[in-house]
């Protein structure tokens, strides 16, 4: 009994001095460190402040702060800059873990510094922070030419700039790294979207100074377009729907004015059988000439299930703008006053 | 073997070991905490949160190898043992559609006897420019099942979901969620992906390997995404362990949209990946050995995704003389692949 009261008094005290160095070397936990710092204040400039006195005070538990750090970054929001990845692993000293002798350099020379630097370099890779020269050069003076966390490094070098401008449909230098305004997105988006080359991408903005909120649409229509529209018979069935594309990590809604294809799909395959017979001769030859016309007229607008007039954004989805948007479109496209507009828009917005 | 050979699943164990990770008794210590005394003083020492996992002579191994045959999908408390009168009473079913497989098969081979088929010309490598194979469509039923799909959340390793369905147009829809949210076991580190992979099998679950697609110079698809970036992966796993994990990918990026886009990737573009990480040691994909396809989604975006797919086959551009579009270095004796 007096011997448990004597270890709690002791435990009191004991704790009591912690603290107390707490306060006077300001020995914290990393975690701590990063926790300190209210979500509103967080930002590169904090990280790199956390970072910087870690550097100054040459610890030796490199591998602690930077898994910590690591937890942090995209409450920080740098987990896209490649400067932070940079001066985290600049974090390692340099020179000592290069290894020396063959030994060395066969097995894992400092396996949780290495494992640590693997693990922010996949992180980096993990949120598509492309890799320069500098960051290899940063590991190679901490772990040496070969080693395996250099090997991580060599190997993102080599394959992310390959596979980085393998998207032909969206120039990800026009998206990255840039903040876009909502109308800027569409504007890409509609881009991205549309087949025609043909296709005029316009802009439009309200100027009611009234309003603070930005009211914009876009609009994405070609020529033949036009021509398609123009070409409905008066009260046929046109669609305003709603739809969702992904320009890169920014999820962009979008309009589609569509009408049903009056045309037979055309056969995408033409089947060739080996053995020519020639005693249809006459008719296969006129159905060959009605084809190669209907191919003529046939754009990529009309496609198998529906006749795409055109494509735009608006500021906010709901039927009263999308009706603005249309009465929009009717100046280019007078035709429309004719046909019956069913607007599908309120509701949950589905993908394409 | 056997157990391929029925239709039921033989996995009665899985589920209750697999979930020992998830439970609660191992995740939350204030359960620990509740324990009474008496119970702590009995502490033998080993832990009674985990089942003990059963040691082989060859040890366990997470990973398929060959050793843990019959396991191969490396599914974690796989038990092997079951009764065999549930296989005795499984087999006339497994007869009667096997057989029917068989037969279709035997027919198969006798309807291609011709020489003047097409088929038959285009295996020997008589394949003309701007030809194509359409191999896999979705407008049935019979051939949507034979895509299966899967996501983290279905190896309880995270929040994604997945879907794959008809379309009144005849096409597939392949739908979903995608989230990064990683589950805090201590074992996920990553998290967001879902998959539709075709398993195509011939009569008595033999493998149909895609090679007379060998002529062809490009992967043809016809789809309808939503802007996302996917990947093709074209699995070629082989007999030996160390192959099980091989495949050979190419991103697929969608435009988004009302429009079809008509992808054709050459496969001279794809490159070596195992379990998706791309090798050192890069070569061309061989037909010969590939046995399966499939449309994968982890592109670290938390949301919504649709695919919709028209249909899958192959495409000849005689103007296509490359055979493989990347690097292939001598590697130093001393490479990541040993030897």
């Amino acid at each position: 009994m007096v011997l448990a009261r004597f270890s709690k008094h002791f435990n009191l005290i004991s704790s009591r001095s912690l603290s107390t160095v707490n306060q006077d070397f300001g020995l914290v936990h990393v975690e701590k460190q990063f926790e300190a710092i209210e979500p509103k204040k967080r930002d590169k400039d904090a990280f790199m402040a956390a970072i910087g006195t870690f550097k100054e005070k040459r610890g030796r538990t490199h591998v602690e702060f930077i898994n910590t750090a690591l937890k942090y970054v995209k409450d920080y929001g740098v987990h896209k800059d490649l400067e932070t990845y940079k001066s985290l692993l600049d974090v390692f000293p340099k020179g000592k873990m290069i290894p020396q002798t063959v030994f060395q350099k066969v097995f894992l020379h400092y396996p949780q510094q290495q494992n640590c630097a693997v693990k922010v370099l996949d992180e980096m890779e993990w949120h598509g922070v492309q890799p320069d020269k500098e960051i290899h050069d940063i590991v190679v003076n901490a772990f040496g030419e070969w080693n395996f966390a250099t090997k991580k490094v060599k190997r993102m070098l080599y394959w992310m700039p390959k596979l980085k401008h393998s998207n032909k449909y969206l120039d990800r230098r026009s998206v990255e790294g840039l903040s876009l305004t909502p109308s800027e997105l569409a504007g890409i988006a509609l881009k991205m979207m549309n087949r025609d080359p043909a296709t005029s991408i316009s802009l439009l903005k309200f100027s009611d100074s009234s309003d603070p909120k930005d009211k914009w649409m876009a609009t994405a229509q070609s020529p033949s377009q036009q021509r398609l529209l123009s070409e409905l018979s008066r009260g046929e069935e046109v669609f305003v729907d709603s739809g969702l594309v992904y320009v890169q990590d920014n999820k962009v809604p979008f309009i589609s004015l569509t009408g049903s294809t009056k045309l037979k799909p055309l056969d995408e395959f033409k089947k060739e059988e080996m053995d020519d017979d020639y005693t249809n001769w006459f008719e296969d030859w006129k159905k060959q000439r009605i084809e190669a016309k209907r191919s003529y007229f046939l754009s990529v607008h009309q496609q198998d299930h529906e006749t795409i007039f055109a494509v735009g954004a608006i500021f906010q989805n709901d039927n009263s703008t999308a009706l603005r948007w249309i009465d929009q479109l009717q100046k280019t496209n007078p035709s429309l006053g004719n046909l019956q507009i069913r607007v599908r828009l309120d509701g949950k917005p589905i993908i394409s | 073997m056997f157990t391929s050979f029925t239709t039921r699943r033989v996995f009665p164990k899985v589920t209750n070991t697999s979930c020992a990770y998830f439970s609660k008794e191992s995740t939350s210590s204030s359960q620990l905490a509740e324990k009474k005394e008496t119970e702590l003083q009995n502490y033998t020492g080993k832990s009674n949160l985990l089942e003990k996992k059963k040691v082989g002579i060859f040890g366990t191994s997470t990973v398929p190898i060959n050793t843990n045959f019959p396991n191969p999908k490396g599914v974690i408390g796989y038990d092997p043992d079951f009764s065999v009168k549930e296989l005795v009473a499984e087999l006339p079913n497994t007869r009667k559609t096997q057989g029917a497989k068989l037969a279709e098969e035997i027919k198969d081979v006798f309807k291609s006897v011709s020489v003047e088929k097409t088929e038959l010309l285009e295996d020997i490598g008589f394949v003309r420019h701007n030809e194509a194979r359409v191999e896999y469509k979705f407008d049935t039923k019979e051939k949507l099942d034979l895509w299966k799909i899967g996501c983290d959340s279905d190896w309880k390793e995270g929040f994604s979901t997945c879907s794959l369905v008809n379309s009144d147009r005849g096409t597939a829809i392949f739908s979903g969620n995608i989230s990064t949210k990683v589950l805090k076991d201590g074992r996920v580190e990553r998290a967001g992906w879902a998959s539709m992979k075709l398993e195509d099998r011939k009569a008595f679950n033999r493998k149909k390997f895609l090679s007379k697609w060998r002529n062809f110079s490009h992967l043809l698809l016809k789809v309808r995404g939503d802007g996302r970036s996917y990947k093709i992966m074209l699995h070629s796993p082989l007999s030996m362990d160390f192959t099980w994990g091989d495949s050979f990918s190419h991103p697929l990026h969608t435009h988004g949209g009302p429009y079809w886009q008509y992808e054709k990737i050459p496969f001279s573009k794809f490159f070596h990946t195992v379990a998706g990480r791309i090798q050192d040691r890069q070569y061309r994909v061989n037909l010969e050995d590939t046995s399966s396809i499939g449309i994968v989604l982890m592109d670290r975006i938390d949301g919504d995704f649709r695919l919709e797919v028209d249909y899958i086959g192959v495409y000849n551009d005689t103007t296509h003389v490359e055979d493989f579009a990347y690097e292939t270095y001598t590697l130093p004796v001393f490479n990541t692949h040993g030897f």
